[in-house]
């Protein structure tokens, strides 16, 4: 996997600078750190990602003065990201009933047909937020079990358990 | 099928005014504020982005503006105030985003459609890099005004 473009972009230098209130050093962060946040809160929260990646995000940057040292960024943004993002899903979830058609089309789609896509998206929509959050740490961002039960802040164990859950509703929406 | 999941979880997109938002919240001595313009975002752009016109007609404390270097979206821009002292701005500019940085005071404006050719959201702060939150207030009130000045502005041109 290639790495995310806001490691390059987002240097110890422009954090020490936005730490001391450069507006524009903040700008170029933003723009480093906010397609990878509108990912992780897009596919946890779907309809209300770019809410939960903005109300990250002021997080992020509310708090930035308080970040001692700039390696520790990565990590840092994604526990408030994903916490963020499961947050609004689950809120999102109270308010609207989720009754979600995931029918499939009998006919079977192309590889590139963007109705796989489509398809894929909707199983996924049907997962609830923990179950999309611990997809997204394992399968998207690659972190072990170990990473992923501290960013959700639960044990070890009920990670593993959640992941195999998520992957095995996945699977059987996916086939029914 | 790995590869098509990874491409199926979908990415959340900032529009301008919630980018304006975040960069704010890092802000601590800005006012800011923001609300519904009655106009077209290329009414509303077209007068608060156009710096050298448009921010002496809303930003009271401005006699004239002058763009003294440009290299894409990034000016320099030098402000001229009542109080006789110019203020020179490192400027990003493209449409519908506007951030001003001098060596103490901070401007950012943004606007996004909220109406399709009807209204605009607006939203813009002030302030300073220095001074905590003290002035903040002070600032919120003053960017206030220049929304509902640039409200007015647009109606009697209209």
């Amino acid at each position: 996997m290639m790495p995310p473009p806001f490691e390059l972009m987002v240097t110890p230098e422009l954090i020490r600078a936005a730490q001391a209130g450069d507006a524009q050093a903040m700008s170029q962060i933003l723009d480093g750190l906010s397609p990878w946040v509108g990912r992780i809160c897009g596919s946890i929260a779907f309809e209300s990602g770019a809410d939960a990646a903005q109300d990250a995000l002021i997080q992020v940057f509310r708090d930035l003065k308080t970040l001692r040292e700039p390696a520790a960024l990565r990590g840092w943004v994604r526990r408030i990201a994903t916490r963020e993002a499961v947050r609004h899903a689950q809120r999102e979830r109270k308010a609207v009933a989720f009754v979600r058609d995931v029918g499939r089309s009998s006919e079977i789609p192309k590889p590139n047909d963007p109705t796989l896509i489509t398809d894929i998206r909707t199983v996924l929509e049907s997962l609830s937020p923990e179950q999309r959050a611990i997809l997204v740490l394992r399968d998207l961002e690659g972190l072990s079990e170990d990473e992923a039960a501290q960013v959700l802040e639960v044990a070890k164990g009920t990670a593993k358990s959640r992941l195999h859950r998520a992957r095995a509703a996945f699977l059987e929406r996916w086939l029914s | 099928m790995s590869e098509l999941l990874e491409r199926a979880w979908p990415e959340a997109t900032l529009n301008d005014v919630q980018r304006l938002r975040v960069i704010a919240a890092g802000l601590p001595g800005v006012g800011y504020a923001e609300g519904i313009v009655d106009a077209s975002i290329e009414r509303v752009w077209g007068l608060a982005g156009d710096l050298v016109h448009g921010t002496p007609q809303i930003e009271l404390s401005v006699r004239s503006s002058e763009i003294l270097e440009r290299n894409g979206d990034h000016l320099v821009v030098r402000a001229q105030t009542y109080l006789g002292m110019p203020i020179d701005f490192n400027v990003e500019l493209r449409f519908g985003w506007c951030l001003m940085q001098s060596r103490n005071a901070l401007v950012g404006m943004a606007a996004i459609e909220e109406e399709p050719g009807h209204s605009t959201r607006f939203a813009h702060f002030e302030g300073v890099n220095s001074w905590g939150r003290i002035l903040a207030p002070f600032f919120r009130w003053n960017v206030m005004g220049d929304i509902k000045r640039i409200s007015r502005i647009l109606r009697r041109n209209q």
